[in-house]
């Protein structure tokens, strides 16, 4: 038998919400730091040191798991959108 | 501001980013096709001024969906209530969102 403290977890909105928040919160994170990365143009030199940077195998896996995160926010927002709005 | 006026703001924007980001996606693959660089990346932003117009309008987007996101959050896991922080962390995300358009412009 479930712990009844546990029940909502077994709700699949449950599980989309809170992948909606982490994959929303990483994203968040990610905005104000990819402005400030485009913000180097101003000095194009600035701009291709960093662009080099990103070529690291570090940052590269971080970017694909950034792009994870966006595609597991996409796909939650829209199941979202189209559960609010849908004329069911 | 209301909850449901800003829940109505949550739900604009994120249709507004789907549309926006499909159309960043394809510039993204575009650019992808050769190495990235600086004189690339602001000779397409250069090449109208169209992008930066439009990069604008995504970045304020993008930001007020976040801090939106980021309040939602905030309320639910740490019990944050007020509005100013949530004013002030907009701000600085349209902020520094409309500088970069500004530069590439």
């Amino acid at each position: 038998m479930r712990a009844p403290s546990l029940g909502h977890r077994a709700h699949f909105a449950w599980w989309g919400a809170l992948l909606r928040r982490l994959s929303g919160l990483a994203l968040a994170v990610f905005l104000p730091l990819h402005f400030l990365a485009l913000g180097l143009a101003a000095d194009a030199a600035a701009l291709d040191t960093f662009l080099d940077w990103t070529r690291a195998p570090l940052v590269r896996a971080s970017e694909i798991a950034l792009a994870a995160a966006l595609v597991v926010h996409l796909v939650s927002g829209v199941q979202l959108l189209v559960q609010e709005l849908w004329p069911w | 501001m209301t909850e449901f006026r800003l829940f109505l703001i949550q739900r604009i924007t994120s249709g507004l980013l789907l549309l926006m980001g499909a159309v960043h996606l394809v510039v993204l693959l575009v650019a992808m096709q050769a190495p990235l660089s600086a004189a690339a990346i602001l000779a397409r932003t250069h090449a109208s001024p169209f992008w930066p117009a439009f990069y604008a309008v995504f970045a304020i987007t993008a930001a007020t969906h976040a801090a939106l996101g980021l309040r939602v959050i905030a309320r639910e896991w740490l019990g944050w209530r007020g509005t100013a922080w949530g004013i002030g962390l907009w701000t600085v995300l349209v902020a520094v969102g409309l500088r970069a358009a500004w530069i590439i412009a």
